[in-house]
């Protein structure tokens, strides 16, 4: 289909209104339009105003066909319509009115967006980052620029524009009737050419073997093995165990420097005394621990924990009580504790308290010790369950 | 017009006396600066007490407002007894000492002082109390490093906060671990033993010196490593590489589809 062809088949659709056509006919922009309408209106009286044109549009809108000499503004239309309708003695007037407070209005929204985005300039240079008041008022200068701009564009939409309520008709959606009786056709030959109708035994192994390969995934659920009860709660933490880094090297009073952190791991004695630190993946998904030096007297332990700490040296699981990650991103001197997945922040001083982040609880402490060789020892295990919640737990 | 202008400057060889007095005045500056500029190279290994001395003078006029007059800190800064040589020299060298302004992190930037007044303030914050020495690293012990158990310790220990491969990340609070590709071998063996800022301590008995050194030439390796494809687009993996394939490699494809098509037309 060419261009000309749209040309053609336009103006004969019988849903344009036939003011819009003829305005397009007048040609150059819309803005262009507008002023010849206000020329005409001119002659009416008054000023050649925008709402004079409009005013003067509607009335002859209103009172018959549209003048096809003078150009109306075709896309005012329906709201001179409305203006046209004499209802009060002084229509005309009142409508003017009407619109000039419109105007104000619409005038005093961009206004007031104008001046807050000013003042958001301002205040982001002139104010004092470190004050109380910065931020808030920075939100609040955007948030009126933008609410003005907002409210000013609404009230211009409900007040000065037309009313007008367009129907826009669905396309048709089902298919032609040759189409719906050619695929009925297809689809019936087809269904005979399979055979399915006939061969009862074809039909009957199909139907089982489909059903039987949509049962499969059910089997799966079994995989997932019995419901956890008690390991949840344990960690392979006991009495004892030394604190071993992942090379297996016990960690001794005097090792870490006061600001130093290390990854430590159960080490167990095994059947000839020797301790060996349980590094497999099975033991480090819920049994790594942070043990970390703070300075004499930074640790702030909660009421009955005093002596689960040595010498300022304190142990924290490393397992996020959000999701499972491991917490390891340590600041000294903020005795800040990260975890890289989201941000959870713990303060190691007070018993890692979660002070940002997702994470709802601290992260479980180690009560720890020194033995007579000056390794360091676990107490116990953690008295509560390590890492992230879960439904049941207590 | 050549011809009449080579006509009219008759003395053509004045401009060359005139380059000649220039070329000699700066001969002249040049020498009068050799005899008197003074040796860097002798000073920095004269004996150890006048470069702790001249590191004390030094550290009063640029350091003792805030870190106070001997080193004590401030409730601004803090104290420097115990920090060692290697925490001075290693603030001094990546131009975090001294701080331009009160933030949240100081960043790496030129050095301010010469290198022979870093190693002056350093020996003397050095002499305040025991500490970490400035480490050197021998060429043997360089080329012993482990490479391979460089990258384990730096992924268990390191890797944490600085990233798998040395490019920094975000802390709290508007902190952040800085990058390491500007870090060099000294500088990073100085960090590890020293914590700078808010990073931990690793004190000899955690991290031994070859392995430390093994973790300085895995920091060299993997900020700096060979690129055999060419450019490395800022070594941050498949992200960035796939933009570069789409926007430009597709965008190209793109072009050159629409060109065959407008050609056949």
């Amino acid at each position: 289909m060419s261009d000309s062809d749209n040309r053609e088949t336009g103006p004969d659709s019988p849903n344009s209104p036939e003011g819009a056509d003829r305005g397009w006919e007048t040609g150059g922009s819309v803005f262009d339009r507008s002023k010849t309408g206000s020329g005409a209106a001119a002659t009416g009286g008054g000023a050649g105003s925008g709402e004079q044109a409009l005013l003067q549009a509607g009335t002859s809108r209103g009172t018959g066909r549209a003048k096809k000499t003078a150009p109306v503004p075709a896309f005012l239309g329906p709201y001179a319509t409305i203006l046209a309708r004499e209802e009060h003695p002084d229509r005309e007037e009142v409508d003017r009115r009407s619109y000039r407070r419109g105007v104000r209005l619409v005038t005093f929204w961009f206004a007031l967006a104008g001046v807050a985005a000013v003042a958001f300039i301002v205040l982001n240079f002139a104010g004092d980052v470190h004050k109380e008041y910065y931020t808030p008022v920075l939100g609040i200068c955007i948030g009126v620029a933008m609410a003005g701009l907002g409210f000013g564009l609404v009230v211009w939409n409900k007040r000065l524009m037309p009313d007008e309520e367009a129907v826009q008709e669905r396309h048709p959606l089902h298919s032609s009737p040759d189409d719906v009786v050619a695929f009925e056709e297809d689809f019936a030959r087809g269904y005979q050419e399979t055979g399915v109708g006939r061969h009862k035994v074809l039909r009957r192994t199909l139907l089982a073997a489909a059903g039987l390969l949509g049962l499969a995934p059910l089997a799966m659920i079994f995989n997932f093995g019995s419901i956890p009860h008690g390991e949840l709660q344990v960690t392979r933490w006991t009495r004892g165990a030394r604190l071993a880094t992942r090379d297996g090297v016990a960690l001794r009073l005097g090792d870490l420097p006061i600001g130093g952190i290390a990854t430590v791991y159960p080490a167990i004695p095994d059947q000839n005394g020797k301790f060996v630190a349980l590094t497999d993946n099975q033991t480090a998904a819920d049994s790594t621990v942070m043990l970390i030096r703070l300075r004499p007297g930074e640790d702030q332990p909660v009421p009955g924990r005093e002596t689960w700490s040595v010498e300022g040296h304190v142990a924290y699981s490393k397992i996020c009580t959000h999701a499972g990650c491991p917490v390891g991103l340590y600041e000294r001197t903020t005795q800040h504790l990260l975890c890289p997945c989201h941000q959870s922040t713990f303060l190691v001083t007070q018993h890692c308290l979660p002070i940002f982040g997702p994470a709802a609880r601290p992260l479980p402490q180690l009560p720890i010790a020194v033995d007579a060789d000056g390794y360091f020892i676990a107490q116990s295990d953690f008295i509560e369950p390590v890492g992230p919640s879960w439904w049941s737990r207590t | 017009m050549s011809h009449v202008t080579n006509a009219r400057s008759a003395p053509r060889r004045r401009p060359l006396p005139a380059t000649l007095v220039v070329l000699l005045g700066l001969f002249v500056i040049a020498g009068v600066w050799l005899l008197v500029a003074p040796r860097s190279k002798a000073q920095g290994t004269g004996d150890n007490a006048a470069t702790v001395t001249k590191g004390r003078v030094l550290f009063e006029r640029g350091c003792s407002s805030c870190h106070g007059l001997h080193g004590e800190g401030t409730n601004q800064a803090p104290t420097l007894i115990g920090v060692g040589a290697a925490a001075a020299d290693f603030q001094l060298t990546t131009g975090r000492m001294p701080l331009p302004a009160p933030g949240a992190e100081a960043e790496r930037r030129d050095p301010i002082y010469p290198p022979e007044q870093i190693e002056a303030l350093s020996a003397y914050v050095g002499s305040l109390a025991p500490g970490p020495p400035i480490p050197s690293i021998g060429d043997q012990q360089w080329n012993d490093a482990d490479l391979a158990e460089g990258g384990e310790l730096f992924r268990a220990n390191c890797a944490s906060c600085h990233q798998a491969a040395g490019k920094g990340g975000a802390l709290t609070y508007g902190k952040h671990a800085p990058a390491l590709s500007e870090a060099t071998p000294v500088e990073a063996l100085e960090a590890i033993r020293t914590g700078p800022e808010n990073m931990p301590v690793f004190s000899p008995t955690q991290i031994n010196d070859d392995q430390a050194v093994a973790i300085a030439k895995y920091v060299q390796f993997v900020t700096n490593p060979p690129d055999p494809g060419g450019a490395g687009l800022g070594h941050l993996g498949p992200i960035p590489e796939g933009l570069v394939i789409w926007l430009i490699g597709m965008t190209g494809v793109a072009a050159a589809a629409l060109w065959i098509g407008s050609r056949q037309a």
